[in-house]
């Protein structure tokens, strides 16, 4: 055996070597393929990027301007997000002696409010709870001077009943589920509530903000977005590694050679 | 005659064998769960859902997401794939400091996609080291 060369450090090599290896077929036809796969990555980012907009473009809905209740949501099914908080318009009656009363409700103050739920009924039949305003009086009134030819107001999903202490009559949560129950009779009912834009005359105003439609870039996507960009910007290194690998080797083997040669000497 | 590492790296080999053998047992264990979890999302179109109420149940992608449930099945997804990424940097790491050959480093990397492979890497890498880093060290043994 002879003794080997200084292969603890990697060989210095010139930008001349480099190319030398790198000019031959096989190496360009490498560099072909990483490229080809770096040009797919980055098309796998850019599908990712467009997915994180478009995600979020589809979370942008008009929630102040007003549209039919009917149609954006049908009677018997619940609250889907876009419907959410939504400004609707619905015509129809309150009926009397359906109204209800709710206790401890949020004011948005630290304090609570006592709302008035009433019965709307449309020219079709359907049912729909309305949160008419708030009061003071601790009894639902049995009938309201309210008629109007459009109520407007926003579209807010129902409530689990079980926050209600019903059992001293007072309630405090808004179930449709549970005023169904409380109502003389009902048509199709609607599975959300309306809290009205103006309350009914002599009734204090019920404080439903817009819904918060921030719009949210998909951050998981603009991750993987980054990711591809990385794993492109790889394949083209991997492929100077390699190349890089083979001009080391030789000039190692060259090394050995010549010191092999200075020891038979 | 393959290169072999540099007797200088033998030390930070060891230490990326050890945290590549960490990586092949919990990229591994992900695997398998990848596996049950793309089962029952292309298989039953079901989703594994978490709730502190009823543990782990099989639901709707969409019931889970409307129920607000922690949705098992993408924590999986998403998991496996940045422990992925961790397990090819070691695995190159590995294949820069003992200069295999390319084609051994393709084969490592095919450990984080096809189930159980990385178990079976867990003990034949480190083989496949001692074998270099064997023929490495002898000379400089004897020289000292």
């Amino acid at each position: 055996m002879s003794s080997a060369p200084d292969v603890r450090r990697r060989p210095a090599i010139t930008a001349a070597q480099f190319w030398a290896v790198a000019r031959r077929p096989r190496w360009l036809a490498a560099l072909a393929l990483c490229l080809a796969i770096a040009g797919g990555f980055a098309a796998l980012g850019q599908w990712q990027i467009q997915r994180s907009v478009d995600n979020a473009t589809v979370v942008e809905i008009d929630t102040e301007t007003a549209v039919p209740l009917a149609e954006i949501a049908s009677t018997g099914s619940g609250v889907s997000d876009p419907q959410l908080g939504r400004m609707v318009s619905v015509a129809g009656e309150l009926v009397d002696g359906d109204y209800v009363l709710l206790t401890g409700r949020n004011d948005g103050q630290g304090g609570s409010d006592h709302w008035i739920v009433g019965h709307l009924v449309t020219p079709e039949g359907d049912s729909v709870a309305v949160a008419v305003g708030t009061t003071t009086e601790d009894a639902p009134p049995a009938t309201l001077d309210a008629a109007r030819d459009e109520w407007v107001g926003r579209y807010f999903p129902s409530e689990e009943p079980q926050a209600s202490d019903f059992e001293h009559g007072r309630r405090s949560a808004l179930s449709i589920a549970e005023l169904v129950n409380l109502w003389a009779g009902h048509g199709p009912v609607y599975g959300g509530y309306i809290v009205l834009a103006d309350p009914v005359p002599g009734l204090g105003d019920i404080r439903a903000p817009a819904p918060d439609r921030e719009i949210a870039l998909n951050w998981l996507n603009v991750f993987y977005a980054i990711e591809w960009v990385l794993f492109a910007g790889f394949a083209i290194y991997l492929w100077y590694r390699l190349v890089r690998d083979v001009v080391e080797r030789r000039i190692e083997d060259a090394q050995a050679e010549s010191a092999q040669v200075a020891n038979v000497d | 005659m393959p290169a072999g590492p540099r007797p200088d790296d033998v030390p930070r080999i060891r230490q990326t064998l050890t945290l590549f053998r960490v990586s092949a047992i919990i990229t591994g264990i992900f695997l398998l769960m990848l596996v049950v979890m793309m089962v029952t999302r292309y298989g039953f179109t079901l989703d594994i859902a978490w709730t502190s109420a009823y543990g782990f149940t099989l639901e709707p992608r969409e019931i889970i997401e409307q129920q607000g449930a922690v949705n098992v099945s993408f924590i999986i997804l998403t998991v496996h794939g940045w422990l992925y990424v961790l397990y090819l940097g070691l695995d190159f790491v590995l294949w820069r400091l003992t200069r295999w050959s390319f084609g051994r480093f393709l084969f490592i990397a095919l450990g984080g996609i096809i189930p159980l492979l990385s178990f079976f890497f867990e003990f034949a890498v480190p083989r496949w080291v001692r074998e270099v880093t064997e023929r490495v060290e002898k000379p400089v043994e004897a020289t000292a």
